[in-house]
C-alpha cells in the first residue's frame, strides 16, 4: 500500500515544527495531474525504447515501497524526523 | 479422501493387508505432508529493512546521530526501475563511469542478480568504530 500518512518533525533550538500529513489527501490532489501527465509519460517511454507498462509498474512499485521509511537526524543545530507510513 | 487412502482401505477390507500394515501405509502417506507443512517454519526470515545508524562526535560540536530505516522493498523497486534504463542511456552511464575510473558495467545490473544481492544483504552487517564516529549498517 502507498504511504497514507507522513510525520515531519523539525526541531531547532529556537523553533519547532511538527507536522502530521495525511498523504492520502496529497495523492487525491495529485491524481488529476497524474492523469494529465500519463499520456506524455507513455509516449516518452515508447520513444526511449522502454516498456510503458513496465515503467508504470516500476514507478507504482517505487511509490508503494516508500511505506515505512524512517529518517531521523539529531544534531546540535536541529533534530529532523521524516516518517512515512 | 485421497485415491491412495481409498486403495489402502480397499486392500484392508479385502483382507490382503493387516490393520497394522494399513496403519503404516497411512502414516507413510501423511509424512511428506507433515514435512512440507513444517518447512516454512525452518526457513530464515527475510530482512525487511536496511538500517543505517551513525553516531558521530565532531570536535567542537555536539553529538550527531543519524537513524535511517529503508524498507528492502524500496531497494527492490529501485532496482526494477534501474533495469528499465534504455540501452543508449546505459552506454552513456558506462562511459561516464569509465571516465571517472570506475570499471563498472551497468548492463550487468539485472533484476534477478539484484534480487539475489538484496537477499544476501540480509546477512550483512557493517560496523565501523572510529574515534569520532560509529557507523552501523545492518538488516533487520
Amino acid at each position: 500500500m502507498i504511504p497514507l500518512f507522513a510525520i515531519v518533525r523539525i526541531e531547532t533550538p529556537g523553533d519547532s515544527v511538527r507536522l502530521w500529513l495525511p498523504l492520502i489527501l496529497v495523492w487525491i490532489l495529485l491524481a488529476p495531474f497524474v492523469l494529465i501527465l500519463l499520456p506524455f509519460l507513455l509516449v516518452a517511454a515508447a520513444v526511449y525504447g522502454m516498456s510503458p507498462f513496465a515503467t508504470l509498474a516500476a514507478l507504482g512499485g517505487l511509490l508503494v515501497a516508500f511505506n515505512d521509511v524512517h529518517v531521523e537526524v539529531q544534531s546540535p543545530d536541529a533534530n529532523v524526523l521524516v516518517k512515512l507510513y | 479422501m485421497s485415491e491412495e487412502r481409498r486403495r489402502i482401505l480397499g486392500l484392508l477390507s479385502e483382507g490382503r493387508i493387516t490393520a497394522d500394515e494399513a496403519d503404516r501405509l497411512m502414516g507413510a502417506l501423511a509424512a511428506p505432508t507433515r514435512e512440507f507443512a513444517a518447512a516454512p517454519q525452518t526457513l530464515p526470515n527475510r530482512a525487511k529493512y536496511l538500517r543505517v545508524m551513525v553516531d558521530a562526535q565532531e570536535p567542537g560540536e555536539g553529538p550527531t546521530k543519524v537513524n535511517v530505516r529503508i524498507p528492502m522493498a524500496l531497494l527492490r523497486a529501485g532496482a526494477k526501475l534501474g533495469a528499465l534504463i534504455p540501452p543508449k542511456a546505459r552506454d552513456q552511464v558506462n562511459e561516464a563511469l569509465a571516465r571517472e575510473g570506475i570499471p563498472f558495467d551497468i548492463n550487468q545490473l539485472k533484476p534477478e542478480n539484484l534480487e539475489e544481492l538484496i537477499e544476501h544483504l540480509g546477512e550483512m552487517t557493517v560496523d565501523v568504530d572510529a574515534d569520532q564516529a560509529k557507523v552501523r549498517v545492518f538488516c533487520e
